[in-house]
This record gives C-alpha cells, structure tokens and sequence, in this order.
C-alpha cells in the first residue's frame, strides 16, 4: 500500500501552534456539528407523526431567552477563537529582528531562489533548521502563492512589489512546495520541495557548486536554449554595489550625504518623511518603488531628478541592488563610496557609449579609457544618460558643438568649457536642464579631469 | 377589483392553434409562471453542463498524473464547471425559478410588479449563457471563475473576453430580477399582508435581492475593467502598465462574498417554509430568522477581505474582516436552532422534501463552522487555496443550495404542474445524494490539510486514495442527481393529480388552484393571520389520524 496520509508533517515552530487551534476548533464544531445532528435525528424520531404517544400540546413559538442564549454562548466562543487566531497571526506575520533572508522570485511556472551568499537554485529551497528564515518574494509575471505545507506557511507573491514571510525550520528533511495560487497552464508543475538541513549541512551546501537557468534566462527568445549559470555566484551584496556603482548610482546618492540623492548609509529599516509629508519605512518595497518609479515617494528635501530604472533590470538584478542597500544599513559600508579608484570597474563595458561608431575627433585613446572608468566610478553616467533620457546632457557627440545656455547665451562645447563643467557645474548650465550636478571642484585631480575630456571627447556620435 | 372574475384556466392551459403560436405563448410571456418554467429549464441544463464538466475533473483526479487529459484541458474544465455553477446556477437558481414563481403567489398579488422587465431578465440570462457557452465552444476559457488579474487581463489566451461578457450580460437579468422583487414586496402585497406575516421566504428573497442590486454592478465594473486592460492595454490591474493586481481582488470579492449570500440566502428562505410545514407547526422565532437574514445580507458586505488574507493585505485589515467574519457565524446559527426548536413538539413526517431541508442542516452546519476555521487568518494563511476551501463552499454551495433547490422544487412541484412525483423515488434519492455528497466533499477537508493546493491537474501520489474516495462519492452523486430528472418528467404524465394544497400548508399559495390560473387568484385574498398559523392543535391531530399505511 502505497503511503497514506491523513495529517501533514509538522516541521516548523508554526506548526504545532496552528494545529493546537485547528484541533481546538475541530472539538468545538464536534460540540455543534456532531451533537446538533443527534438532536435533530432524537427530535425526528421522537416526534414523528406515526408517534402517537408524543406530547404535542402547549407548543412554545418563540423565547426571547432561548434565543439570547444559543446567539450568546457561540458569540463568546467565536470570539475566544478569534482572539487566539489573532494573537498566532499577528506572531506569524512578525519576522524577528535577526533572520536569513532568502530572496525568491516566482514565475510561470518555476520558483527562482537567490541566497545571500550568491547560491542559486531553482524550484528547491534549502533552509536551516532552528533558524528563522524570511523569504522576500517577487513575481517576474502572474500572481503566485508560494505554500510550504509543512511549515503551515502560504503568502501570494505579486507582480511589482515584494511580499515576504517567515519562518523557522524544526525538523530536517524534505517537504513540498507548492504554488498556490493559479497561475496558468503548468500551475500544478510548479511545485518543488524544501530541504531543511543541519546548520553545518546548510553551511556545506551554500557552498557546493552547481548550476541553474536564470530566471531571465529562458523566458525570453524560445529559440535560444535557457542560459546555465553557475550556482554559486557572487554574494547578492556585492553583485548588488558593482551595479550600483555601474549605473552610476553612486554619482548622486553620495555615501556623504552631500550628492543629490539621499545617502543610502542607514537608510534600509529607517523611518523617512516625504516630501508630501507623509513618513515611510524604508522596506524593500519603498527601494523597490524609488529605484523603478522614483517620483511615486520623494524624500523629503530633495528634488525628483532621478530617472525611473523600469525596465532596464531584471528581477534578479534589483534583488541585488536592494541586497546592497540594506547591507549599508548594518554600520560601515561594504567600500568606499564616489571616487574610490578602480574598485568595481569589471563591468565598465555595460556602461553606455564604448559601440560608438563613426569618425570621432582625434583624442588619446588610453586617456579616454581610464576616462571612461572614472566617468562610471563618479556615477556621471545615472545623469548623463547615452539614450539623452537623463537629468543631464546626452555628452555623446557634444564636444566642440554649439551649445545654448540657461541665460540665453552661446557657448562652444571646447575643452575648457568641459574642464569648467567638471570642475563648476552651476556656473554655465545647459538650457533645458536643472542646475543638479555636484561641484566636483578639487575632488578629482587634473588628470582625472584631463582623462574625463578625452573620453568626453572620445564619444562620437 | 378583488372581486373581478377572471378566466380560471391553469397557467399552463394550452390554447393555441398551431406550434408557432405555442412557441410564442412561452417565449413572449409575460406570466411570472411561465417564465419561471423557462428559467427552471434553462437553469437545469446549465446545471447539467456544469456537472459535466464537473465529472470530467473528478475523472483526471483519479490519477495522479495528467493522463486523461492536458493541463489546458483540465484548466478549462474546471473554469467553465465553476463559471457555469457560479453565474449560470446557483446565482439564480432559487430567485429566478421559485423565486419568480412563487413571490406573487405568497404575496397575494396577480403577478410581479415589471412583468416585461421579468421576460427580459430571462432573455439576458440566456443572452449571457450564450457569450459563456460559445467562449466554451470557441476553445474554453483558463483563468478560473475568479478571473484574477494580471492572469486574465495579459497572460491567459483563452476567451476571456466572451465569458466576462457573458458574466456582465447575466449579472443584469439578477438585477432585473431583484428590483421586480423589492417594487414587489413593497407594493403588490395583498390587504392584510404586513411585513411580519410575510413568509419567511419572501423575507429571505427581500434580503437576497437587496444584496443583488448593490452589490452585482461592482463586479460588472470588474470585470469591465479586465476587459478594457485585456483589449487596450489601459494600466488598471497589471503591475507591468503602472496597474494593481490586487486591486481586481479587492472588486471582485465585494461583490463575491455577498453572492455568496446571494446564493444561500434564499436556500434559507426555502428551509424555513419546509421545516414549518413538515413539523405542522409554526415556525420557532419568525422576527429572528427574518431579521438574521437582513443581518447577514448587511454584514455580507462587509468581509470580503477574508478571501484575501495571503495576498499582501495588511495585517490590520486582516484581522478587521476576520472579526467581522466571526460576526456573521452567528445569525447563520441562530437559524439552525430555531429550525431545530421548530421540529420540537410538531408533528414530523419524512416526506422527500423534509428529507432534503434535514439533509440540508446536516451538512450546512459542516459548512458553517469549517466557514469559521477560514475565517481565523492563522488558519486560514495554511488552509486557503487548497481542498479545505473547496471542501467548504461546495458544503455550503452544493450541501446547501442545491439541498434547498431540490426541497423547493419537489414541495412546490404539485402547485407548479398539478401533479405529484413518486414520493419513494423522491426519498431513494434524496438519501443518494447525501451520502454521495459527503463520500465526494468530506475527504477534501483531509486533503485540504495536509496541503493539496486547489486546481491542480498532477498532484503528489499520496494523495491518491482520498481523491479516489472522493471520485467515487461523485459517481454516487452523479446518480442522485440523475433519478429525480427521470420520475419528475414521468410524474407530468403519470403524476398522480396533486389537489390545491397537498401538504395542508398555509401559505397563499396554497389557497388557488394546482397549477394556478394565469392571474393567480379568483379573488385577491385578505390576510388576516401571520405566517405558518397552524392551529396549536394541528400537530397533535395529525399524528393522532396518521395510520400505518399513510405516507411515512
């Protein structure tokens, strides 16, 4: 006989404690649902017509306290329920102040798992026991309920923000997971199976290698075969400061507080007042929303300059970028922040202009190109976007044109002009944009500056 | 007046000349009679279908795997089994059918008070069935009656747009249907007919329709919405154009939750008329079941948030429907009670529409109080979207209504055709029906949890033996469902003759003739009495003439 189940594992510090209800319950509605049916059938019995020796007489149609008794007894235990079920949710949906966070992206039909460490897996989740886990969750397309049966854990992951849940692993072994909530073709093949492991095991199996199709990887041209990339990437934080620093992030949201952004130094867990007045936790839904809708909640004292980065990163990657920001939350910062040297220049090439084609005008190629890494490190390149949707000037193909200014004059875009733009960005700002940029005045050398001309110079159109 | 004689022919005396005119004496009717004959066909063909579609999914669930067949398949089969059920049956299976036959009848009245818009809300339902069966013909339709966002508006390709059309299209024939209802209550009741003689059936259709007209034009915008996001693009509900997705649940459960009530509301309005004159007695606590029916109706309102207590809402709001849903357990007991206290001291017989209404609290106190583990959020957050839930409103969907639709149909079958059914085939199967009811939904309470996620066509091999007990208990439902279309049908043609008032009840509608005459009453009737005035003796001499022999 194959095996048969009639009760599910219980497997987490939940689980005892929502069967404790649940049983509480299943005894109360015996007292109704099993008692109740016996009087009926006595009453059916007892007074059915063939039963002549009943006494049918004096019938009573109404009683006022009958009837404040069976509505009083059921109000006073329904709401004993309720209170028990109130104070276990509340617990439930309170994750402790210290818990490994597991970042989960679902999508039609696969679960998609990054752990802090870098460590992919898909459809598995591994967890250790006796430790208290959250899961940030994501869905790259439908809604999805990611359901651990034996945890006694379910929470819908929505399209567009984060949602999350907790939970502390008791008991080593294998257990299903399930997608909950119906989600298209192949919904009852999204399931998989969470392993909980020993702490030392957990530890041994972070580190194991392996391989796994991105989430990104196999949804996009059906003809191409579903990308394989190692399991065991870098840590998320890390992955996540070398995009920051990328896409020019750090240009603006400068770890003194002095950049037009908000510094991102303590910001993660804080609270932050808006400029609409209104006072916001910054939670991986607030630095969600800022990163691909900026305008949609302004800090309070800064200018709504920043260009939304919708569309432009994957789910994956803003799990990354937010794995970054919070981990500036817990003290010092992971490295220096603008102007640091070479630091994370290893994916200078995703920055904007290198395919420029054409007859640029003459400059020194190994200048321009420690220009161009210094343009990315400073973050120049989050403003002065190549697609000329940024807060500052599109600079491809801008030297030694004719450019107008905010007051009305006209000025050539020449090295000098360059230089004093670098070094006094305020003084002769082009027409149509905000005076935003930061003064870089003495911060960069002059050959800093001189290899920011020739890459400047170096962008042709 | 009251005392103009009209022609005294059944409603369903056949007077015309060739089969155009006949077919035209049906479908251009105004008499509420006739078209609840239509309705009860139309509703019982839908109810057919959606038990087919019913039956092919408890096949698949046999097995484990998907063998019988595709994913596709069994998604769209699912969808159109609850689409159907929801929208085409069980919304207006009770108001529409009895509802439209009997609210006249019970108020005294010559017929409802828009019988031109009642023709009309019949011609809607049928016009909205077509939308939903051609989107079933046409391909099918995968996103679940629930039609949640952003699946149904970006992701599904399946005919999304013809079922919503054919769900907005039917959600206007209830609203017609209920507002003929109201205008009728409050201004067609006979001389005498206060509000507290009203049977408590036409207290429970008064509630009901209330709920209909507020509630009905919300997902009707819903689902409007789905398909303007569906056809244009417009960002409403899908995160990726600057929409919700939540949004639509929150749309779609103001209305979904009232009709819940919709649907039951009226199956209590039918309990209450069987219990009464099954025991020979008056009803125990009139004022508390009526007003428990309004009570549910307003608080109805007020819980939708329970269907969503895993989908990001916050946990204030969480914890403010599930008091709320505590709340609204209550007047649902207090009805069970009084219809137990009820049967105290009557005169009981088990005839088969008796058999139905105690069949029908047997298994509606399973579905009340399994209604109250969902509504406790810590439960629930385990518990919903698997078995358990199914198991649970099919107790009160299918253990409820469709309990109650059947006692209705069978009690007030001799007033509708004049002629009785076979009261022995009547109790085989009602007593079919309740044991394959619970065979088929009570191991998905099990199933439900140890965690089996509801719609899933491949499931995980132990829980095979319980999805076979339940497939199993389906086969015997299937039957019981089967026998009462057989003798029903036979018992128009060899039914013996019913007589006015078979079950010596009191309602008005027992005072004209069986089938009524076209305008109801010879005489409009004066109401002197309240509701269920049986003599307090009527119980005692019941039993004292019952012989063995007389009908059980």
């Amino acid at each position: 006989m194959r095996d048969f189940p009639l009760f599910p594992d219980q497997a987490s510090t939940f689980a005892g404690q929502v069967d404790a209800l649940y049983w509480v319950l299943v005894s109360l509605s015996l007292i109704f649902g099993g008692v109740l049916p016996f009087i009926i059938l006595f009453l059916m019995v007892r007074y059915h017509r063939s039963n002549k020796a009943a006494d049918r007489l004096n019938q009573v149609h109404s009683n006022l306290a009958l009837e404040l008794t069976w509505s009083g007894i059921p109000l006073l235990l329904v709401m004993g329920v309720f209170f028990w079920g109130a104070f276990l949710y509340v617990h439930i949906r309170t994750p402790p102040k210290q818990t490994l966070e597991v970042y989960v992206i679902g999508k039609q039909w696969m679960w998609h798992v990054q752990h802090p460490n870098g460590k992919r897996e898909n459809n598995e989740l591994h967890v250790p026991i006796n430790r208290p886990v959250r899961l940030i969750m994501t869905s790259q397309d439908v809604i999805h309920s990611f359901y651990i049966p034996a945890f006694r854990v379910k929470q819908d992951v929505l399209p567009g923000r984060y949602t999350s849940m907790w939970f502390e692993a008791t008991q080593p072994g294998e257990y299903h997971l399930f997608c909950a909530e119906y989600c298209g073709t192949e919904h009852s093949l999204m399931v998989g199976r969470v392993v909980a492991l020993s702490v030392a095991d957990y530890e041994r199996w972070l580190v194991t290698p392996g391989e796994v199709i991105l989430p990104d990887g196999s949804s996009g041209a059906a003809a191409s075969p579903p990308v394989l990339v190692p399991a065991g990437g870098d840590p998320m934080a890390l992955v996540g400061e070398q995009l920051f620093t990328n896409l020019g992030c750090a240009g603006c949201h400068r770890m003194d507080g002095a950049g037009i952004g908000p510094s991102l130094q303590g910001l993660y867990g804080s609270q932050e007042r808006m400029s609409d007045g209104t006072v916001v936790t910054a939670d991986e839904n607030h630095l969600r929303t800022s990163i691909l809708n900026p305008g949609a909640q302004i800090t309070a004292g800064y200018q709504n300059v920043m260009p939304s980065y919708a569309n432009q990163l994957s789910e994956d990657q803003i799990n990354q970028l937010i794995a970054y920001i919070k981990s500036l939350a817990d003290g010092g910062s992971t490295s220096g922040s603008s102007g640091s040297g070479a630091g994370g220049a290893s994916g200078a090439a995703t920055g904007s202009s290198t395919e420029s084609a054409g007859a640029p005008p003459p400059f020194d190629a190994a200048l321009a190109a420690q220009g161009e890494r210094v343009f990315t490190n400073l973050g120049c390149v989050g403003c002065h976007r190549s697609d000329g949707a940024g807060i500052g000037p599109r600079l491809e193909g801008l030297y030694n044109t004719e450019q107008r200014l905010a007051d009305g004059s006209v000025v050539t875009a020449d090295e000098a002009y360059l230089i004093e733009s670098i070094r006094n960005a305020p003084a002769k700002v082009v027409e149509g944009y905000p005076p935003v940029m930061p003064v870089y005045g003495n911060q960069l050398s002059d050959d800093q500056v001189r290899q920011l001309v020739e890459y400047i110079k170096s962008v042709g159109d | 007046m009251a005392t103009t004689a009209l022609p005294q022919r059944g409603y369903l005396h056949d007077d015309t000349p060739n089969l155009g005119e006949w077919i035209r004496s049906w479908l251009f009717t105004v008499d509420h009679k006739r078209i609840a004959i239509l309705y009860l066909l139309a509703i019982n063909f839908f109810f057919l279908l959606g038990g087919l579609a019913a039956t092919f999914v408890r096949i698949e669930l046999i097995t484990p795997q998907g063998d019988l067949m595709s994913s596709d398949v069994y998604n769209r089969m699912f969808t159109l089994h609850g689409v159907i059920m929801i929208f085409f049956f069980l919304i207006p299976a009770i108001p529409a059918v009895l509802g439209n036959f009997l609210m006249p009848l019970m108020l005294g009245a010559r017929d409802l008070a828009f019988p031109r818009l009642n023709l009309l809300s019949w011609y809607l339902y049928m016009f909205g069935g077509v939308f939903a069966l051609s989107a079933a013909v046409l391909g099918g339709v995968d996103t679940g009656w629930t039609f949640y966002t952003p699946f149904s508006s970006t992701y599904s390709n399946s005919n999304v747009i013809l079922t919503i059309t054919g769900a907005f299209i039917m959600g206007f024939s209830s609203i017609a249907t209920a507002v003929n209802f109201i205008a009728t209550t409050h201004k067609m009741r006979a001389p005498g007919l206060t509000w507290f003689r009203l049977p408590l059936f036409v207290w429970a259709m008064y509630a009901t329709s209330l709920v209909i007209v507020l509630a009905t034009p919300v997902v009707g915008i819903a689902l409007l919405l789905v398909a303007i996001e569906r056809i244009w693009g417009v960002g409403i509900f899908d995160p990726a154009l600057g929409g919700d997705p939540v949004l639509f649940q929150h749309l779609f459960w103001f209305y979904s939750h009232p009709a819940v009530y919709i649907m039951i509301l009226p199956a209590f309005g039918v309990i209450s008329e069987l219990i009464s004159t099954f025991s020979r007695k008056r009803i125990f606590g009139y004022e508390f079941i009526a007003f428990s029916s309004m009570a549910i109706a307003i608080l109805g309102f007020l819980v939708w948030g329970h269907h969503m207590f895993v989908s990001s809402q916050s946990v204030y709001s969480s914890l403010v429907f599930s008091f709320i849903t505590m709340l609204i357990a209550i007047p649902s007991a207090i009805k069970v009670f009084n219809w137990t206290a009820t049967l105290y001291k009557g005169s009981i017989s088990y005839r088969t529409p008796m058999l139905y209404a105690l069949g029908f609290m047997g298994l509606f106190v399973i579905g009340g109080l399994t209604g109250i583990f969902l509504g406790v959020v810590a439960i629930d957050i385990h518990v919903t979207d698997t078995y358990f839930v199914v198991a649970h409103f099919h107790y009160v969907m299918v253990g409820g209504t469709i309990m109650a639709y059947l006692g209705g149909i069978h009690f007030w079958w001799p007033k509708m055709t004049g002629r009785m059914y076979n009261e022995i085939w009547g109790g085989i199967s009602a007593l079919i029906i309740f044991v394959g009811f619970n065979m088929t939904f009570f191991p998905q309470f099990v199933l439900g949890y140890l965690g089996m996620p509801r719609r899933y066509h491949v499931y995980p091999e132990e829980f095979q033996i319980l999805h076979v007990l339940s497939s199993a208990g389906a086969t015997v439902l299937a039957v019981g469902f089967v026998i009462p279309i057989i003798y029903l049908m036979l018992s128009l043609k060899t039914g013996r003759i019913a007589g006015d008032n078979p079950w010596e009840a009191t309602g008005l509608e027992w005072r004209t003739s069986s089938p009524p005459p076209t305008h109801n009453f010879e005489a409009i009737p004066v109401v002197t009495t309240e509701a269920y005035a049986y003599p307090p003796e009527a119980a005692a001499r019941d039993a004292a003439e019952w012989r063995p022999g007389s009908p059980l």
